[in-house]
């Protein structure tokens, strides 16, 4: 299993255009939030770490790939019964200690602590856990990087898509660690949703999605069957780990 | 008069590329300078009118063009003993704070006795500068050239590596394309193209040499009357 160090040695990350962003430096973390509340920007993804700020205006493949994840991951969970809670493109701050930061993710949600922010309209991280699984679409190369971010937020699991690969990685001690099953989903090799993340031309809207709906029904039946029954009993679908 | 393809210096020009900067509305003057203020960060071009700001980090491509013509303009003046004070990459700002920009470089020449020797500009006092460049490899999202109206700035040069266009700024505020330079009125501007690009094979010593040779066969070496 390759750690984040090993694999910013992998040739695949070197590829990835430049950043498209703007990296400031510097930044108190005031700054950083007085520029973060002007609701106007809502669009341009920040994320700051311990005085680096990079601005970025996400390109159309930035923005479709990442909506494509969000869908499957709407579309797998529906169908499987498992409940989600999705959280877009909120802004997350780990403001608790010494080296504060705050991103963005692609997509987040909260899938295996759902019922805990079941009942909260706003999500305070003081008192509810961090979203489970982040999404981040990585068409060009972040000059801040995420994952030092994420870990301090203990966000369980990332995906990373650079639009040719899916690949997810769990927080374990401090890292994190590549790893072929998802945390969250623990029955789904995550790289088997890479074909259907990967645009195809001629491809119409809902065909796509219904294949999805296929796909995921004929290969997890069995989760379904594990939710419903969950449900009848009053009890929240969990997945086990 | 002038034969030049004459079109209003706001026109943005829709056929550069993006910027690859990132343009943020509804930010206030203080939140503007603030950002400005942190040295860490003089080298991103910042450009804020009245609540837009873009954040540029230029290319490689626009600091060397930029670069050539600040190169061009100091050679040709020096070889025409025509003083000049440059201020490069400082910030100006509108008094009204709604503006605030950097130009690619500037200078000061036909007020240059006013500022001669002159570390700093106190821009509540002194003129603003007499000739600003700007380098247009991309395309800007928020217009400079209101800015610059604001700031009485009273030429402006516009390069995007293939033309080198002058507008002056006229009692009604706006710029209007003219051929001859204002600072340096013997000069047809478009005259510094050919020099914009290097001679294969041409260091940058051998360059500049063939500039100098030139300003001196088509003005000779002073111009009378300064």
């Amino acid at each position: 299993m390759a750690t984040v160090e090993q694999l910013l040695a992998d040739e695949r990350i070197e590829r990835l255009a430049p950043s498209e962003g703007i990296v400031l430096k510097d930044v108190p973390w005031a700054l950083y939030e007085a520029l973060r509340d002007v609701e106007e920007n809502w669009h341009i993804k920040m994320t700051y770490d311990d005085g680096a700020l990079e601005l970025m205006s996400p390109s159309n493949k930035h923005e479709s790939i990442k909506k494509r994840i969000g869908r499957l991951i709407e579309t797998m969970t529906a169908e499987l019964h498992i409940p989600v809670r999705p959280l877009g493109s909120t802004t997350w701050k780990a403001d608790r200690s010494e080296k504060k930061g705050g991103l963005e993710a692609d997509e987040c949600c909260y899938i295996l602590n759902e019922r805990f922010v079941r009942e909260c309209e706003e999500i305070d991280l003081a008192l509810a856990p961090p979203p489970d699984l982040a999404v981040e679409a990585e068409v060009s190369r972040r000059a801040v990087p995420k994952e030092p971010i994420y870990a301090r937020l203990g966000v369980p699991e990332v995906w990373r898509c650079d639009g040719k690969s899916l690949r997810s990685f769990q927080l374990i001690a401090g890292e994190y660690v590549e790893n072929e099953m998802s945390l969250n989903l623990p029955f789904l090799r995550v790289a088997d949703l890479m074909p259907f993340v990967k645009w195809r031309p001629g491809a119409g809207g809902s065909e796509w999605i219904q294949e999805f709906q296929t796909w995921a029904r004929s290969n997890f039946a069995d989760q379904i069957r594990t939710s419903r029954s969950a449900a009848a009993g009053g009890t929240p679908a969990r997945n086990l780990l | 008069m002038a034969t030049v393809e004459q079109r209003p210096a706001h026109v943005q020009d829709e056929h550069l590329a993006p910027s690859g900067g990132i343009v943020l509305k509804d930010i206030p003057w203080a939140l503007y300078e603030a950002l400005r203020d942190l040295e860490e960060n003089w080298h991103i071009k910042m450009t804020y009118d009245d609540g837009v700001l873009e954040l540029m980090s230029p290319s490689p491509k626009h600091e060397s063009l930029k670069t050539r013509i600040g190169r061009l303009i100091e050679a040709l003046t020096e070889e025409l003993r025509i003083p000049i004070e440059g201020f490069g990459s400082t910030t100006w700002k509108r008094p009204d704070n709604r503006g605030g920009l950097e130009a690619d470089t500037c200078y000061y020449i036909v007020n240059e006795p006013l500022v001669r020797g002159k570390e700093e500009i106190d821009q509540q006092l002194d003129p603003p500068p007499d000739l600003a460049v700007e380098i247009e490899v991309s395309r800007s999202a928020v217009a400079k050239v209101p800015i610059y109206a604001g700031l009485h700035v009273a030429e402006i040069w516009r390069c995007d590596g293939k033309s080198l266009r002058t507008f002056h700024l006229t009692p009604g505020g706006e710029y209007v394309e003219q051929e001859l330079s204002l600072n340096l009125p013997f000069l047809r501007v478009a005259d510094l193209v050919p020099f914009l690009a290097r001679r294969r094979g041409a260091d940058s010593n051998a360059w500049i040499g063939e500039f100098r040779a030139w300003v001196r066969e088509r003005f000779g070496t002073g111009i009378s009357g300064r």
